[in-house]
């Protein structure tokens, strides 16, 4: 499974297999001889191109940063042929990949652009496989979630619902105790939030939704309101970035009268009135 | 669980039964200061603990039913939950119960989940696909995805992000127990 182990596997692979009329004879995948229905409910399983492309790659344990784009690139074609064949529809997505290996095919014809001396040309497919590790990623979190046991599915909340009608039932509690108990909590609730922050980029995206959350229909919050003091130095910056983000991908908005004044920040949609004056 | 050194105190007659009740008759799971906020200040919380010690060890017996242990808030409460060995049960009751997830839901869901606040555009473009809007019709139904507003850019697109409720069903605490999703793809395809 080693990447040079297996991108010289490959090397030979394409050097020792037989040519028929120029396409590599490749063992003809093996589920060609399953049954047409089963063959049809096994291609229709296919999540898109990305999918099928990283199936084939894998199958052939074809290393994904050194892939042989020519030979890809047919097999992508073979299947969308036997799928086509099958009736199956084909989402629009499958041609537009098709048309995209081609490209890049074409473009790996090309010399090379002169390269500098430190940089190197940049790779037709670097794109591509781009796309197909953050795929293969989202395929693992999908199969990471599905694993960990799942309320309704491997475990069930039990509760009994006092019937409405009845008084509520005698607890042995005081007010006294249960205001203790609920300040406690609160009090618990506030101090413990510090721990939520962490040097990892998800405690941004957190962040990112509490904030979105906060500046929920059409309230408008000062700057300072986001910053909690107990949360130290990372919490500063965590809170920063997460507001820096967000601002960037144009989801909230900031307004200050003066210079050195107070910082008011808004979600985009909420006040359509402000979005005429975005002279900056 | 706790020190064998010292024996744990004998809980007082009928708390075990107490806590349990409790339990059962809140949906949410509780913690040690909110059950001994309702039994009373004057109950001590080792005795609390040994009544939950107790009654965990009675269930322990129980083929269906456990107490379940979970951290919330950084903090650890408890709950009465039935295992995955009543749901065949459940099942053959309701089979309409608890549908599947499709490959394509659960891959949206976890995009939704790693990468808030996202767009189905950023979804499509990560999947290779359209978002099929029965999905995050489905998604939205089981209470684990919620709209966060939009952007202002072209289009105004949505931006998705999880509940609540997700991070209780997939028994998280926090987003940030997810894995990090960049070290998520294939180790054989990083070493060069």
């Amino acid at each position: 499974m080693h990447s040079s182990d297996s991108h010289t596997a490959s090397r030979r692979w394409e050097e020792t297999t037989p040519r028929v009329s120029g396409q590599p004879m490749e063992q003809l995948p093996l589920d060609l001889y399953i049954p047409a229905d089963a063959l049809a409910i096994w291609l229709e399983q296919f999540e898109g191109p990305l999918d099928l492309l990283l199936y084939l790659i894998r199958k052939h344990n074809i290393d994904i940063l050194e892939i042989p784009v020519a030979r890809v690139t047919e097999q992508y074609l073979e299947y969308l042929e036997l799928m086509k064949s099958m009736a199956i529809e084909l989402a629009a997505e499958y041609l537009l990949m098709a048309a995209w290996l081609a490209e890049i095919k074409s473009r790996m014809l090309l010399p090379p652009e002169p390269r500098d001396d430190e940089e190197e040309p940049l790779d037709p497919r670097a794109e591509l496989v781009e796309r197909l590790l953050e795929y293969e990623r989202t395929t693992r979190a999908a199969g990471w979630l599905d694993e960990r046991p799942r309320g309704e599915r491997d475990w069930f909340a039990l509760s009994v619902d006092p019937p409405p009608s009845l008084p509520a039932p005698p607890v042995p509690a005081d007010l006294d105790g249960l205001i203790g108990a609920m300040k406690r909590l609160l009090r618990e609730g506030s101090v413990k939030r510090a721990h939520h922050v962490r040097a990892e980029p998800l405690s941004i995206r957190q962040r990112m939704t509490d904030i979105l959350d906060a500046l929920q229909s059409g309230r408008t919050r000062p700057l300072a309101d986001f910053f909690r003091p107990e949360e130290g130095r990372m919490g500063i910056a965590v809170c920063t970035v997460a507001i820096l983000e967000l601002t960037r991908t144009r989801a909230i908005d900031w307004e200050q009268d003066e210079p050195y004044g107070p910082v008011t920040l808004y979600r985009v949609e909420a006040d359509p009135v402000d979005m005429e004056e975005d002279d900056a | 669980m706790s020190d064998e050194r010292r024996t744990p105190p004998e809980p007082p007659e009928g708390l075990v039964e107490l806590v349990e009740a409790l339990l059962l008759a809140h949906p949410e799971p509780l913690s040690l200061d909110a059950i001994g906020g309702m039994v009373g200040q004057e109950t001590a919380q080792a005795l609390v603990e040994a009544a939950l010690e107790r009654l965990a060890a009675r269930y322990e017996a129980h083929r269906f039913i456990e107490l379940d242990r979970v951290t919330r808030e950084g903090v650890p409460r408890w709950r009465l939950v039935a295992g995955a060995s009543l749901a065949p049960y459940l099942k053959a009751g309701d089979p309409a119960r608890a549908p599947r997830l499709t490959r394509a839901a659960l891959e949206t869901l976890a995009l939704i989940a790693w990468r808030q606040p996202i767009t189905r555009g950023e979804i499509e473009s990560a999947r290779g696909v359209a978002v099929n809007p029965q999905i995050i019709k489905q998604l939205t139904e089981r209470g684990w995805i919620r709209s966060l507003g939009y952007r202002d850019t072209p289009g105004r697109p949505e931006m998705l992000g999880t509940t609540p409720a997700f991070l209780d069903d997939f028994g998280l605490d926090s987003l940030s127990e997810l894995p990090d999703f960049e070290r998520l793809a294939g180790q054989d395809d990083i070493d060069v």
